[in-house]
């Protein structure tokens, strides 16, 4: 009968433990998140404070910087006024040089130039003299030859010209001929068909009954005579 | 047999004409209404019917007779068959009177004959004969042809 109250003590017992426990527990906790909230605080100033102190400093070299910048920028114009100012006398030192050196270079050069250009001219109008000479010499003898082929060519075509005409004349002359031939045949044949048809007509027109029947009686006489009606 | 009827004809064209009267006359035969005696008077031409009537008399034979005018017919038909032609072309259609005068210079050449006549103004004048075959032209287009052929 005890045993039910011993383990009923024991639970009790160890409920109570344990609930004691949990609570200890929960306040050591509590007092510890406080101690981390402290020390958070305390290191978001010390963040904040560090933050500030870079941000000066971050500011101090910006500055100095730019000054240093300024300051360079300010020399390097200074040093580049004065580079091209010096670069400029050297080129205009250099080109009044190369010119003057050209001007003395091209007063040789023009000299020797006229002096080729006159030789050259010269031999180019000896040779174009010569040229001309040569060209005119045979040129007269070409023509000369020309002269005494186109004589003798003149001479030559005439007689062939006139062969030729002749010939020419003799088959014109030939058709001629035979087309007055085949033309006056032509109207004897006509004449003879108006001659034969007028004849006709008037021998239709002109024979009597009379005539008619005579000839008609001549015509069975000779038909008799040629034995038409024999047998 | 039946001289006095061909004598009477002279041309090929006379005798066809009677061949047509005489088959008008046969056919009206068929008609029993008919009088056959005014037929034939009607029929016939006022020269041929003499001649015919005389044939039937002359041989004791009835024209009315259909049967006497059908064995008339045909044996004349088959006369006039053999009955002998001469063909000729003229230059004109002679007139009865000038037929005549051809006919009878032609009998005394061939004394039974009929004349087949053709007009041809293109042959002028004179005759083309043709007979049994045998052809002449007589005509005096082809004299004037021969005349300017010589000519040529």
């Amino acid at each position: 009968m005890l045993l039910p109250y011993i383990l009923i003590t024991f639970i009790g017992i160890g409920s109570i433990s344990l609930i004691v426990y949990v609570i200890v527990d929960l306040i050591s906790l509590k007092q510890k998140e406080k101690s981390l909230q402290k020390e958070q605080a305390h290191i978001d100033q010390n963040d904040s404070e560090v933050i500030t102190k870079a941000q000066a400093e971050a500011n101090d070299i910006i500055k100095k910087a730019v000054q240093k910048a300024e300051e360079t920028l300010r020399e390097s114009k200074i040093f580049r006024d004065d580079l091209v100012e010096e670069l400029n006398k050297t080129i205009r030192e250099v080109a009044e040089n190369t010119l003057n050196r050209f001007k003395q270079e091209s007063s040789i050069f023009d000299r020797q130039y006229q002096q080729l250009f006159s030789s050259i001219q010269e031999e180019y109008t000896r040779k174009t003299k010569l040229t001309i000479d040569t060209m005119q010499k045979t040129a007269t003898d070409e023509l000369e030859d020309f002269k005494q082929i186109l004589r003798n060519e003149t001479i030559s075509s005439q007689n062939i010209i006139s062969t030729k005409i002749q010939e020419e004349f003799n088959l014109v002359l030939k058709d001629i001929q035979t087309y007055r031939t085949q033309k006056i045949q032509e109207i004897n044949a006509s004449a003879k068909d108006v001659t034969k048809k007028i004849t006709e007509d008037l021998l239709g027109k002109a024979l009597s009954l009379s005539e008619h029947e005579q000839l008609i009686t001549q015509a069975l006489e000779s038909a008799k005579k040629e034995g038409m009606f024999n047998g | 047999m039946f001289t006095d009827i061909f004598a009477s004809l002279y041309t090929k064209q006379e005798l066809l004409e009677l061949l047509r009267q005489l088959a008008e006359i046969e056919h009206e035969f068929y008609n029993t209404t008919s009088d056959i005696t005014a037929t034939i008077d009607r029929t016939l031409d006022y020269n041929k019917k003499p001649l015919i009537t005389s044939y039937f008399i002359k041989n004791n034979l009835d024209i009315r007779q259909k049967k006497t005018f059908d064995t008339f017919f045909t044996e004349f038909t088959k006369a006039a068959r053999l009955f002998p032609t001469i063909s000729l072309s003229l230059s004109f259609m002679p007139a009865t009177r000038t037929i005549e005068k051809i006919s009878s210079t032609l009998d005394q050449l061939i004394p039974h004959h009929l004349l087949d006549i053709h007009v041809d103004t293109s042959i002028l004048g004179g005759a083309i004969i043709a007979y049994k075959g045998h052809y002449k032209d007589y005509s005096l287009k082809k004299k004037v042809e021969e005349y300017f052929a010589k000519q040529n």
